[in-house]
């Protein structure tokens, strides 16, 4: 026999403007939304690759794209999804095997995470728009 | 315990194995892409073809490329689930994604195996 349990009244909060997420909820949404900004990209990289083996003229088009400031806009938003995807998912993955799964160890590898990106991040702009 | 994870009892399992492999398999290619470039260091058209010309490279990358996609295609079906409530909806997106990733793999075998370079 199935005993129904009467309904609990909890606070409930769906405002998404007084909602704070905890550091390993931010870090894990930004990698399934860098997840889905790479899918999005993939037909406009494998053009890219295309144009650029295709021939000597379609080569030097792909370069010169790269020298226009909103390609290299792209780039830079692009580098940042792929490199928060690239260190998030590695955290990911040191998860799937039991490493660092505490809630405090969890917080401590999203701050690593978080900062292996801004320093990469740093790294690539300079790169991008020396 | 482990191997009965990933027989067909569990086939949610082996999906998940197959994209942390892809994951591991790209990682792999990224650092080897890396090395190949900084070993050559292309700096023109003729370079550049070199670094892809080998066939053995043009393997590797497309092993690459198709793991890519797997990875991808099994990511975003996940967020598809997740986000998309309505049946109808996710199917029709489901779809468009999958034509999508089959496009893109026919994209990568003509680049890599048909186009002359």
């Amino acid at each position: 026999m199935i005993v129904k349990k009467p309904k609990k009244q909890r606070p409930k909060n769906l405002n998404l403007f007084t909602i704070r997420l905890p550091v390993n909820a931010v870090v894990s949404i930004m990698h399934r939304a860098s997840g889905v900004v790479l899918f999005l990209i993939q037909p406009l990289m494998l053009w890219a690759l295309y144009l650029s083996l295709r021939n000597e003229q379609g080569y030097s088009t792909v370069s010169m794209q790269l020298q226009q400031w909103p390609v290299k806009l792209l780039l830079t938003g692009l580098a940042w999804a792929f490199f928060h995807h690239f260190y998030a998912g590695l955290r990911h993955l040191a998860m799937d095997v039991h490493w660092m799964t505490t809630l405090q160890k969890a917080r401590f590898s999203s701050r690593v995470v978080l900062g292996l990106v801004v320093a990469t991040m740093l790294f690539v702009i300079f790169a991008i728009w020396k | 315990m482990l191997f009965e994870l990933l027989t067909a009892k569990y086939p949610g399992m082996r999906l998940w194995l197959t994209q942390r492999l892809c994951a591991l398999s790209m990682v792999a290619g990224l650092l080897l892409f890396c090395m190949r470039v900084l070993w050559l260091a292309p700096h023109d058209y003729a370079g550049w073809v070199a670094v892809f010309a080998p066939w053995w490279w043009r393997l590797l990358s497309v092993w690459f490329f198709i793991c890519m996609l797997l990875h991808a295609w099994l990511g975003v079906r996940d967020v598809l689930r997740d986000y998309v409530p309505h049946l109808g909806i996710r199917v029709v997106l489901q779809w468009v994604v999958n034509l999508a990733v089959c496009g893109n793999a026919l994209a990568v075998v003509w680049i890599l195996f048909a186009m002359k370079f």
